[in-house]
Order: C-alpha cells, then structure tokens, then sequence
C-alpha cells in the first residue's frame, strides 16, 4: 500500500511541481508544439518525425527519432517536459529511420506495432552498419553507443486501442501504402493524427514494388473521415487536412494520365519519359517518380 | 544512462534471482504447468490466473477470482521472482477476471479485446457498490480490497494480436460469441500452453448469454483444437488436454441432437425445457445454467 500511496502522490506533485510549461522553443529548434502536451521534433528535410505525448500516466512517443542523435535529443526534451516514464513508443513503420532508435528509450518503453514489423526489423538488421554508427567520432557514435536491436512488444492486426491516462490512441493498420507494417494514430478527443509515411509533403514517395495507389488512395479517404484538426506525417512538416487533399490530388491525376498514356498505347518506359505532373515541379524526391509511375502503371493494368 | 545502466543491473540480477520453487512451495492451488508457467486453480469452479515467467518480466492471464485470489497470487509471484508484472492478460472483462487487476497495475499493462473496457464500465454502472458489498464478504476481503481501483485495459486489440516477451511468444486470438462482450484465448506456441478462455469449462454447464451461440463455441473449439495444444487451460476448472474440448464438443453435439428431435417433434421452448433430460452429464455442476444451453441449442436448431 505504502507503494501505491506513494505514487499517487507522486502523480499530485508532479501535476503541481514537475509538469514544466515549457514552450516548443525551450527545448529546441526542431520541437513544435501541436496541442497541450503533444510535440513533435520535426526531423531536418526528408527525415523522419518523432512526437512526445505527454499523459497523466507517463509519455507516449510515436517513432523514435531518424537517427541515435535524433533520439537523444527527444529524450533530453521527455526530460526536461517530465520526470514521468516513456510508457509506450509506437511505430507508424519498421524502417531504421523511425526504429533505430528504440534502444534508447526501450526499456522501459513497451514497443507497439503492426503485424509484421518485427518480422521486417530483423530482416533489414545490418550489424555492421550498427558497429560503423557507434564507431563514428563525435555526435553520432557517441549517441549510438549501447545500441541494442529492439523489437515489437506488442504486434496487432488490423486495429488496436491504446488507453493511458486521460488521452486515448487509436493505431490503423494501412495496407499497403509504404512499409510492411505501417500504423495510422489517431487521437480522436485531440483531433491529432499521425499518418505514417503515406502521405508525404511535397515529396514523392518511394512506392516500392507491394505498395499499391488504389490502397494508399483507400487509406487517405479513410484518414480524411476521421475528420483531423492536425496531421503529422512521417516525413514532413505537420499541417492540416491539406496534407491528405494534395496527396490525394496527386495520386488521381497521376493514375487518370497515366490511363490516358496506357489506352493511347504507350509503354511503361515511353510513360516514364513522357510523363510530368503539373504542380509538383517544386517536390522533393524527384529519383522517386519513376516508380510513382511503375506503381500507377501496375494500378491501370490490374497487376 | 544511469536509468538503463541500473535497469539493466537489475534484470541481471533479477536473473540471478529467479527462485527455484516447487508449485506445492506457492500453496495448495498452484500447478505448474511448464518450466515458468504456473496456474493458480480456482477453488470450486472460481477463475484461474496463470503466472508465466519471463526474462524480462512476468505475464499473467487474468488476476484472479476474488482480490484475496490476487493477493496470493501477487505472493507466490514474489517467491517465484523478484521481476516486475509486466502485462495482465484478459480471457475476458467479467469481475470474477478483472476485479483484481488494481493489484498488479501499476506497472503491469492490461490487455484484453476490443469491448472489454465497455463492458466493464457497464457492470460498473450498473453496480457502483459492488466493492463496498465485497468488503462486507470477509475481514480477509476487506484487507485484500484495500487501494481498490477500477483499472480498465491499457490496449484493447482486434481480432488478433500478438505479445512478444523477450524469450516468449502469446498469440491472443479473440473468441467471437463464446461467453462475454471480449473472449481471448491466449497461446504460447513453443511452450504448447493454451489459455482456452470461458469458450469452455470443465465438468460444469457453461452460462450460455443470449449473445453466445453454441456454433460459435464449437468454431472456437475447432479452431483451438487445430493448434495441437499439449496443455488447455480452461477459463474455470481442472487444467488439462484436448479432452477438455473432445467433452464439450460431445456435450453440445447431444444437446443438439436431442433439442433438435424434440423440435422436429413440434414441442415448444418452454417444454423441452420441462422435459429434456442429460442423464450423461449428471455429475457437472451448475445445473442452473441448463435452461440458458437449452435456450442456445434452440436458437441453433431454429437457425435463429
């Protein structure tokens, strides 16, 4: 008893005393402020982001940073926001730039996935790459020192609820759209929601050979319907619905042209040589282009 | 990296720590099932709790039947290890699996299917003295009671989900329309262990709710058969094998069989509850329950 006690005192004083009201800026260039106790550290252009939610039972991170050095300096900002345990880190994919990280905050940080995630961590593991991180001089080795490959705790199918303290976290498995494994959260009282790496920001994305328009189409509509105040992609700064609309505005000229291209009997290569989308011209990840239109392609053809 | 260099001391140490202790050293109710699993055998038909050791921490399946269940089992915990609870599984939200989650969370994360949180925030409502009641059963209850908090589940999954705990696997498939509003059986793989839920019990009619469907128990015994399980841990009674579900599924295959002569007969719910007879199953208990399996072979025999 005397233990539960003490932690329900803990909790008192720590809403009193502890709880900082520090602003975005306090702990960092690359921390934005979304709501009450919802940060993200926005990564430098084309890496990944990571957010810090604070909750009244401890903090719940989604990703944990594109790089060790990353990770650090989130875990340098959970601590000056709180002096409450990283209960859960969910990932929105298994990638090494959202998941390298892990070790860093796990334990005692419970890892959430979707199914299939772990499965793709220790296959994409590569320890020498880990061994040259942590022999690098200076930031980065020293920030990879310790590095430990850490896996999913908890792995769902299809939908999973995550309730701590007073904020509640829905994880949507979406199909499809980027990863083996690739988790939308919504946080529905905050109107937040983390679309994964579905969606980038004026940036193609890489749409590797499984990854298909018409399911990433799917996954927009549905995210769209969850109606969010504030969208936070994977990779890019975190805006609004606008976000999903020019993602999905995208897609559907890129499939109708390339239809167009297809039923006039071009090749895939003579569509690959031919092909601009008006409005993208400023985008990042222009190498990408080529398999937005191999994965059109495959849409249009029914492969 | 003080925090993780004395965590990491700790689970070295904790290691060191795991106590070599016979199932009969934790009390009459405890049988140890595998190396690390336990299961504490509720007394009279009451839930079972199965305590499962890990390296990196301890898994529970349910907490109990009674808060002075809970405390014992949180007893035997601390001699088997000096590891934390690190997850609580629900086989489902009823009281008599849930009651005693305040025991073990904080720290332990509490699992269960989508539905369970509903479900118990329902009976809550509908009973908002039900702890205060409960205190009145025992000075022993009052006690084991003390700190009580209504702790729903951290992470309700869908359909499927698993847990991986460092050297162990649980594969948690929800059981649609076995018992409650969230039925999971919960199953370790490697270890050949299968946690079967309330989908069935043993030596005892089960309480068949207007949304159980006896297709649905006989899927979900089907299905769980198919995993080739060496150990069935039932919800309620006797751990043991298969048999445990060969029995059930003989049970409703004759229920079945005789609700459906009787209907075809032209004879009505209420007298087939008069005059069906299972002269076979004499010795299970809860006989009360009858007319609710009754109720269920009917709605199954009319396709209703």
């Amino acid at each position: 008893m005397k233990i539960r006690a003490g932690s329900g005192l803990f909790c008192v004083l720590y809403f009193l005393l502890v709880s900082p009201n520090l602003s975005a800026q306090d702990l960092g260039p690359l921390f934005k402020r979304m709501k009450d106790g919802i940060y993200v550290y926005a990564g430098k252009p084309g890496e990944s982001n990571c957010t810090i939610i604070l909750t009244q039972e401890g903090v719940v991170l989604i990703d944990s940073g594109n790089n060790p050095t990353d990770s650090q300096a989130v875990m340098k900002a959970v601590k000056q926001l709180t002096s409450q345990p990283i209960r859960f880190l969910i990932n929105t994919e298994p990638h090494a730039d959202h998941t390298t990280g892990h070790f860093v905050f796990s334990p005692p940080a419970i890892i959430i996935a979707a199914a299939g995630a772990g499965q793709s961590m220790r296959q994409a593991y590569n320890p020498e790459r880990m061994k040259k991180m942590m022999e690098e001089p200076g930031e980065m080795g020293a920030a990879a020192k310790g590095y430990r490959l850490i896996t999913p705790h908890v792995e769902y199918r299809d939908q999973m609820t995550l309730n701590l303290g007073e904020r509640t976290f829905q994880l949507y498995y979406l199909k499809n759209v980027h990863s083996e494994a690739d988790t939308a959260i919504w946080l529905p009282k905050e109107r937040v929601l983390f679309t994964a790496a579905s969606v980038g920001v004026k940036r193609f994305n890489n749409l590797r050979p499984f990854v298909s328009i018409p399911d990433t189409l799917a996954a927009i509509k549905m995210m769209k319907a969850l109606n969010p105040e504030i969208v936070i992609p994977g990779h890019g700064d975190p805006g609004t619905v606008k976000i999903l609309d020019d993602m999905e505005r995208y897609y559907n000229s890129l499939m109708a042209r390339v239809k167009q291209m297809a039923q006039q009997g071009k090749s895939l290569d003579e569509i690959k040589k031919e092909l601009r989308i008006p409005g993208t011209e400023d985008w990042e990840g222009k190498d990408r282009f080529p398999n937005n239109i191999e994965a059109a392609y495959r849409a249009v053809k029914g492969s | 990296m003080k925090a993780k260099a004395s965590f990491m001391l700790m689970a070295i140490v904790s290691l060191a720590v795991v106590r070599s202790v016979d199932a009969q050293d934790l009390g009459p109710q405890f049988q140890k099932v595998k190396e690390g699993i336990y299961v504490y055998v509720g007394k009279e038909f009451n839930s079972n709790c199965g305590v499962i050791l890990t390296q990196e921490g301890v898994v529970l399946i349910d907490s109990g039947h009674n808060p002075t269940d809970s405390r014992a089992i949180l007893n035997a915990i601390k001699k088997l290890t000096s590891m934390p609870v690190r997850f609580l599984i629900d086989t489902e939200p009823h009281p008599d699996h849930t009651t005693g989650h305040f025991v073990f969370s904080p720290p332990a994360i509490v699992i269960a299917h989508e539905g369970a949180s509903e479900s118990m925030r329902s009976r809550e409502r509908e009973s908002p003295d039900r702890i205060q009641k409960m205190m009145t059963v025992s000075p022993e209850m009052r006690a084991a009671l003390e700190g009580y908090r209504f702790i729903p589940p951290h992470i309700e999954y869908r359909q499927k989900m698993t847990l991986n705990v460092r050297e162990r696997t649980f594969e948690l498939m929800y059981l649609k329309g076995v018992h409650s509003e969230a039925d999971t059986a919960v199953w370790l793989a490697k270890e050949g262990v299968l946690f079967s839920a309330s989908a069935v019990v043993v030596n005892q009619y089960n309480i068949l709710r207007p949304f159980v469907t006896i297709p649905d128990i006989l899927a979900a015994a089907k299905m769980m058969k198919g995993l080739n399980p060496e150990v069935v841990i039932p919800g309620h009674g006797i751990p043991g094998t298969v048999k445990i579900f060969e029995d059930s599924e003989q049970y409703y295959a004759l229920l079945l069989d005789r609700v459906g002569k009787m209907v075809r007969e032209g004879k009505s719910l209420d007298q087939i509850k008069n005059e069906l007879k299972m002269p076979e199953y004499d010795g299970w208990a809860s006989k009360e329950r009858i007319p609710s399996n009754i109720e269920a072979a009917y709605k199954a025999v009319k396709g209703g």
